[in-house]
């Protein structure tokens, strides 16, 4: 039990808030309670004319100071107890993203982000509602039934309760399966919505498409299709709902009925007096409360427990990167890579293998190779995004797991080959890595990255809002915003994973100045374009994982071989581009 | 808001409702008749027990009315449930009438307009907005003119039973009236601002899931777990709001003024029959109705929050219907030659301060090679699109065969027309009905089309061939095979002129110089006209235009253009050659 588990935790932690709020519950359950029974003493005494009017006075006045303590103490136990299970909610969620910034690459490449998000939100309020209205449900609504049938039995007339309650559990019941149903339907209208959704998404974005080939008119009709088909599925929904008002009201008439008819016997042979028989109809009427939350409450409990486990189970995730370094202090910016073989979990076949490589501080190193040959895993393990099990990689004196998280991270300014931009002003963007950065230095950084001129045309500079709500960069500012942003973190080795490529001859003649700048810092470069790492100090060409030759550029022409034709090929492309015949 | 907004708002939300008037007056009689059964109820029982129980009399009469009670019982259960499936029909296809119309006009706006809007922001008018509003219909309209029936016949059962005791439980209405009008001044913002710090919650969820990585390679885990603590304790805060609010004013308000009003009740009631036997049937009668007039309150203040959402999202659609749509020319006649021209055509950007196209004058005979280059933002892809129909001149003319363009049938137009843009989009279907988009064409035509657009290498790599499906839950193809297959649909309409928008961008060197060849076989028979930024790709054009600023600066062929030593481009040519590589350390 999943959710009992969440569930026990958060109650023990909580214990005071809840037994209060339980606590005000009960007193409220009684007092309602007491209200119809106060009602009818009122009607019988009247009847019997053993009232005047000052002693009549006292008693309804009784009837409102109750109406105005049960007011008092309902707010009181709505807030406790709402207010608690809210608390679970925002525990969970803390939860949930501390867990989400221990994951390592490979568990976001192998999951849907919706699921994701849908664990965060839908789950978590489930649980949440478990512990709100699920609890909520069940006291209340056991205490109301308990009471009721306590005062109806042994406070009023027990064989009157007995037979006029008969209805009830088929009252019960019905609410069940009307439930059940609805919400089988109403997964069912969901469907169809989100196919209608998806649909009308294709269309919109596809609209030119759709113009230019005369397809509007039969796209319309497919609308019309799954439009009438989510409307079909909607009113089923409707039909089942429709089920609950009858069920109330056919269950009340007959124990209305029975009542009566039962009630009259047991006047006549003066057993019980009218005005118990007025209290014990409006008894019949708080029943309906339990009945209907006796279902209601199965409901979230299920609900709560399928979400429970869920949750568990991507809180019990595996974690392949253990924080368990002590080194907080990097000596010298220096890389020696021993990699015997790295594979990918659950891939057949090594990613890389017999990679060794020596890098001194202040010095490049390129990475060359076709897509697919190891360029950006090479990335990641120096990042220890995935752990290495056969070889070393040193950073420094020690292996990169003698390190803290936080200081082997502190010591890489990474660019990946897709970058990522967050919801926030292009200015925060930059400075993620440096936030007190000045805006002068971000704004160099940016000049640097060769953005100066997309920052001119921004509307507000930095402080323009880019991803959702904000503005859209294009693929190739992306990844010089990310440059940027590297350039400005104090990390002394610079990680660039192929952000060289995509821009156009000018501008990578601009960038490979900056780098030239940036003195002192160890560089690891990805390239699928040579003439980007052309100038570094030790060149890698890696082909299915492997280092197929290795030297400085001029010793791999020297070489002639892969490297040379590469280059070759890629020159005369170039100048075909330039110089057509 | 003001008042034609609102008369606006009303009708749009209203008027389909109206639609079906006969279902419509038949669901009202219904309500009607269910609440007139449903309300009976007490009274039967007062009778039996003022006329009957209580003056001992208990023969055939009775009997009779606890047949009446059954009956009329269980026809008011039978009557709710039809009312209930009757108001759901009404409002449902209100809702399908009102989805038919939106997505109908959204398909019809000019391209502009979408070009402007995003994708998401769109569909969420047609889905999400239409939503909004069926929950108006259904559960709102239907709940409230129930409840407010019960109510009416709960007081008019009342009234006709004892007006005195009927004038002290009315009250009750205004009274109640009063709370809902608070708690809806009170709640509405604070429950406006739980849901959009759920959305913020959801965003930087999705941003974590997205840029994990990166966060946790510049070390921001914990800052950014921080901001995400805020957000929830913010959204904690606002979310007790709404819990007080609701607490102090909702289901608890509502109990108090009935326990008031009850003890009101007995109170005069009691005082006028002080000593002597009073008629209990009536005090049973008033208080079994009592208990059951808070729900429907309830029931209506709780749903008011769906009344404002959809009158958001009403006055939202409303501003998008109120935008025109596209004009659409009729003129179906066969287009003979296709041969194009433009005379001082000028456009200009729905809003903008000057013209994007600031008079193009141009002859385009069938089966000429013109080449378009020019800088990013001058006006070459506005001009593809007024030549594809997507968008209208704003001043001078556009003529295919001395026809206006903008009088051409879109049907028409596109047999003779067809385009390959720089982004090609591709359907979540097969590859197959990727390519025919619902044409017929025969294998051998698709085949030819296939091996034109040098489509066969990735079709023999896929596993299914043509029946791979792709996008969003298939194979996602990258820009370059998708601009491969941009060019074998367009192909496979064999159109009299073929448009081309950077459209071999991002398709590697050997594959381009493929289609070029294939573009080389359909020159003289089609009338190509190709945007490019790589001179190459034009050079062996019959003409290249250059434009700059929606102006034609330059014309001619690649080599007496180049003659021009200080022409645009000219310096454009020599300016890319000038570029070498250079090692830079």
């Amino acid at each position: 039990m999943a959710l009992a588990r969440f569930l026990r935790a958060f109650f023990s932690q909580h214990r005071l808030a809840y037994l209060g709020a339980i606590a005000v519950l009960l007193i409220v359950g009684v007092l309602n309670m007491a209200l119809p029974w106060w009602v009818g003493r009122i009607i019988d005494a009247l009847r019997a004319g053993e009232l005047d009017a000052r002693a009549l006075l006292l008693r309804v006045a009784l009837l409102g100071v109750v109406g105005l303590a049960l007011y008092g103490l309902r707010y009181v136990w709505r807030v406790r107890l709402f207010g608690t299970s809210y608390r679970l909610g925002i525990e969970l969620r803390d939860r949930f993203y501390a867990k989400l910034t221990r994951l390592d690459p490979g568990f976001f490449q192998n999951r849907r982000s919706g699921d994701l998000l849908a664990r965060a939100t839908q789950d978590i309020d489930a649980i949440e509602t478990a512990a709100g209205e699920g609890v909520l449900s069940s006291v209340d609504g056991a205490l109301t039934l308990v009471l009721a049938l306590g005062i109806m039995i042994v406070g009023i007339d027990a064989p009157l309760a007995l037979l006029a309650l008969v209805p009830f559990p088929f009252m019960a019941w019905g609410f069940y399966r009307v439930a059940r149903r609805v919400q089988t339907h109403f997964g069912e209208s969901l469907e169809s919505f989100s196919r209608l959704n998806d649909r009308t998404q294709e269309a919109i974005g596809g609209l030119r498409m759709l113009r230019q080939n005369s397809l509007v008119e039969a796209e319309i009709r497919d609308f019309d299709a799954r439009a009438r088909d989510h409307t079909e599925a909607n009113f089923r929904v409707q039909r089942m709902e429709a089920c609950y008002d009858p069920v109330v009201l056919l269950a009340l008439a007959a124990a209305t009925l029975l009542t009566l008819t039962v009630g009259s016997w047991r006047y006549l042979t003066d057993v019980i007096t009218l005005g118990q028989l007025t209290s014990f109809t409006l008894y019949l009427v708080t029943l309906i409360w339990p009945m209907f939350a006796l279902g209601w409450c199965l409901n979230i409990l299920q609900r709560g427990e399928a979400a429970a486990r869920r949750l568990d189970e991507f809180l019990g995730e595996h974690e392949t990167i253990v924080d368990a370094g002590h080194r907080t202090r990097l000596s010298a910016p220096t890389l020696r890579i021993d990699i015997v073989s790295f594979g990918y979990p659950r891939a057949a076949t090594p990613a890389l293998r017999d990679l060794h490589v020596e890098l001194a501080a202040g010095r490049t190193l390129g990475i060359v190779g076709a897509t697919g040959s190891g360029k950006s895993t090479l990335l990641r393990l120096l990042l220890r995004q995935y752990p290495l099990e056969h070889g070393t990689i040193r950073l420094g004196d020690h292996e990169l797991s003698e390190y803290s998280l936080t200081a082997l991270r502190e010591s890489f300014a990474w660019v990946p080959q897709d970058p990522w931009l967050f919801a926030a002003t292009l200015g925060e963007n930059v400075a993620l890595g440096r936030p007190e950065a000045t805006p002068t230095e971000i704004r160099q950084a940016l000049e640097q990255a060769a953005f100066a001129s997309d920052l001119a045309a921004l509307p507000e500079g930095l402080e323009t809002r880019i991803g959702e709500r904000g503005i859209t960069l294009s693929g190739g500012q992306r990844q010089r915003v990310a440059l940027a942003r590297a350039l400005l973190s104090p990390a002394p080795i610079l990680l660039l994973d192929d952000t060289l490529s995509a821009v156009d001859q000018g501008t990578e003649r601009r960038l490979l100045a900056t780098l030239a700048e940036q003195r002192g810092r160890t560089c690891v470069i990805v390239s699928h374009r040579l003439s980007a790492v052309a100038g570094a100090d030790h060149l890698l060409v890696l082909a299915e994982g492997r280092v197929i030759e290795q030297g400085s550029h001029a010793e791999l022409l020297a070489h002639d071989d892969h490297y040379a034709r590469l280059w070759h090929h890629q020159q005369s492309q170039r100048s075909r581009e330039e110089n057509p015949s | 808001m003001n008042r034609r907004l609102l008369s606006l708002l009303l009708s749009l939300l209203l008027r389909p409702l109206l639609a079906d008037r006969r279902r419509l007056l038949l669901a009202l009689l219904v309500l009607v008749i269910a609440t007139g059964l449903d309300v009976m109820g007490p009274w039967l029982a007062q009778v039996y027990i003022d006329d009957h129980l209580v003056p001992g009399d208990l023969r055939a009469l009775p009997l009779l009315l606890g047949g009446a009670y059954v009956g009329s019982q269980g026809l008011a259960a039978l009557g709710r449930y039809l009312q209930t499936l009757y108001f759901a029909r009404i409002g449902l296809e209100a809702v399908f009438a009102l989805r038919q119309r939106v997505f109908r006009h959204v398909l019809r706006l000019p391209q502009h307009v979408h070009d402007a809007t995003p994708t998401g922001e769109m569909v969420a008018r047609v889905t999400n907005d239409t939503d909004a509003i069926r929950e108006l219909h259904v559960a709102f309209l239907a709940t409230v003119l129930q409840n407010l029936v019960l109510l009416a016949g709960i007081l008019v059962a009342m009234a006709l039973m004892n007006l005195q005791l009927m004038l002290i439980a009315a009250p009750l209405i205004p009274i109640a009236g009063a709370v809902i009008w608070l708690y809806q001044r009170t709640s509405g913002h604070a429950a406006m601002e739980v849901r959009r710090l759920r959305a913020v919650q959801n965003a930087r969820i999705n941003e974590a899931i997205g840029g994990m990585s990166v966060l946790q390679a510049f070390n921001r885990t914990e800052r950014f777990r921080g901001h995400f603590h805020d957000t929830n304790a913010a959204q904690y805060a606002a979310r007790m709001r709404t819990v007080r609010i609701s607490g102090l004013l909702l289901r608890s308000a509502l109990d108090l003024i009935a326990t008031l009003i009850l003890a009101a009740l007995l109170w005069v009631y009691g005082l006028e029959h002080l000593g002597s036997g009073a008629e209990i049937g009536v005090l049973y009668a008033f208080v079994t109705w009592l208990g059951r007039v808070s729900e429907p309150l309830i029931e209506i203040t709780q749903r008011f929050n769906i009344f404002q959402q959809a009158s958001v999202a009403g006055t939202r659609l409303l501003r998008l219907l109120d935008r025109p749509e596209a004009p659409e020319g009729t003129d179906t006649r066969p287009v003979a030659h296709a041969h194009l021209q433009l005379e001082e055509v000028h456009f200009r950007h729905h809003g903008a301060a000057r013209d994007t196209l600031a008079g193009l004058t141009l002859d385009i005979p069938p089966g000429t090679f013109l080449g378009v280059v020019g800088p990013t933002g001058s006006g070459k892809s506005t001009l593809l699109d007024l030549l594809a129909g997507l968008s209208r001149v704003s001043e001078g003319s556009l003529t295919l065969d001395g026809r206006p363009v903008a009088e051409l049938a879109p049907e028409t137009l596109n047999t003779v027309v067809a385009g390959v843009p720089q982004e090609p989009f591709v359907r979540s279907t097969t590859l197959r009905d990727n390519l025919l988009l619902g044409s017929e064409a025969d294998e051998t035509r698709l085949a030819a089309a296939i091996d034109d657009a040098q489509l066969r290498e990735l079709i023999d790599r896929l596993p299914g061939g043509l029946d791979t499906p792709l996008g969003e839950r298939g194979l996602t193809l990258s820009t370059g095979e998708r601009q491969l297959l941009a060019m074998a649909r367009a192909l496979l309409r064999q159109p009299r002129i073929l448009l081309l928008d950077e459209a071999t961008a991002s398709v590697d060197s050997a594959t381009e110089t493929r289609l070029t060849r294939a573009l080389e076989g359909l020159r003289g028979r089609v009338t190509l006209i190709v945007v490019a930024h790589r001179l190459s790709t034009i050079r062996h054009a019959d003409r290249i235009v250059v434009i700059e600023d929606g102006r034609i600066i330059e014309q001619g062929s690649h080599a007496a253009l180049l003659d021009r030593p200080d022409g645009h481009y000219h310096r454009l040519w020599h300016h890319r050659q000038r570029r070498s590589v250079e090692p830079w350390q």
